[in-house]
């Protein structure tokens, strides 16, 4: 029993409305995940609606043994691939995302050392390039308050799977980062 | 270069986005509006199915009726002579338990009275005749014997039972 529980009672029972607190209450969370995949704001805006459409019509078979912020993170993550597969805009995105990052950092951002400005550049490129499978789970991975478990997952992943392709993934980033 | 600043740059990342969805206006009350309306679409749309499938199913029905009368009507005279058919076996049965049971009910009536099958007068004759015969009086010794058991049993009762 969460404090989100009476919330999708309600919203089983056919209150709409008290969904509208979930959909407040998550947006963010889930804007920040799929926001790593889209091309714009306005893209991930449009899937976040969707996560939470898809949300609702599937809220009947959300048993509780995951947590909701769990459950819809799963929802969010099968949305955001699937409609990176969809638009096919995975090498656009990253360009899109970087000017429009440029354009918003913040003071703090502006005074890095130029060499990890350099360093954060290259390794923005080789996440951009990673499959957007892999590039949600080392994001989740690094998620501070995301457990191994919960990020399995949502992946659809066993823990020892999961672990294994972060792994690899760390490894690949780091190997790429390594002046040889 | 070593995972710390991996970290630190998933971690500048997050803190990018967690920026922007500050500033991304709260979706909830929209979604509302939008999973309503969707619900009076498809509930409409529900119905509208619902009236077109019967309507269609209507007009088939009709026109296979209309085209195949003839099947049909025979399926029908058929249908009925089976009932008719069917009807009588069901009475001609319905009789025969029924004589059964009348038989039966006559021999056991005359065992417990003691009238005799062969007797040729009526049923008040029968009656005036056997009143003074002994089976007759058998049953009155019984009953009276069976009505005081009664009352006394009842008499027991009502000074043994308990107070509530």
């Amino acid at each position: 029993m969460t404090q989100d529980t009476p919330y999708i009672q309600k919203t089983l029972n056919g209150d709409a409305r008290a969904y509208g607190a979930l959909v407040d209450k998550y947006q963010s969370l889930v804007f920040v995940l799929v926001r790593g995949i889209c091309k714009t704001t306005a893209d991930a805006q449009e899937v976040t609606q969707d996560v939470f459409l898809k949300a609702y019509e599937q809220l009947h078979t959300f048993k509780g043994t995951a947590s909701f912020r769990t459950w819809l993170y799963r929802i969010a993550y099968n949305t955001a691939i699937s409609h990176i597969r969809k638009t096919k805009s995975r090498g656009k995105a990253g360009d899109a995302y970087m000017q429009e990052v440029i354009h918003t950092a913040s003071p703090i951002d502006e005074e890095h050392d130029t060499e990890r400005e350099a360093q954060y550049e290259t390794l923005r490129q080789l996440v951009d390039g990673l499959p957007p499978a892999e590039r949600m789970l080392i994001e989740l991975y690094y998620y501070k308050e995301m457990k191994m478990d919960e990020v399995a997952y949502i992946c659809g992943l066993t823990q020892s799977n999961a672990k294994v392709r972060i792994f690899r993934i760390r490894q690949k980033l780091q190997d790429a980062m390594t002046p040889s | 270069m070593n995972m710390d600043t991996i970290r630190d740059f998933f971690e500048d990342k997050r803190r990018e986005r967690e920026q922007e969805a500050a500033l991304v206006p709260p979706m909830g009350a929209q979604l509302v509006a939008m999973i309503e309306t969707r619900q009076t679409a498809r509930r409409k749309r529900i119905i509208y199915l619902w009236i077109a499938g019967g309507l269609v199913f209507v007009l088939a029905a009709t026109g296979a009726g209309l085209y195949f009368r003839d099947y049909v009507a025979a399926f029908f005279t058929r249908m009925g002579e089976s009932f008719t058919r069917l009807g009588e076996i069901f009475a001609r049965v319905t009789e025969n338990i029924a004589d059964y049971l009348r038989t039966i009910g006559i021999s056991l009536a005359t065992t417990v009275s003691g009238a005799r099958e062969t007797a040729t007068s009526g049923i008040i004759e029968k009656a005036t005749t056997e009143v003074s015969g002994w089976p007759v009086q058998v049953w009155y010794v019984v009953f009276l014997v069976g009505g005081v058991a009664l009352l006394l049993g009842v008499d027991r009762l009502v000074r043994h039972r308990k107070p509530a």
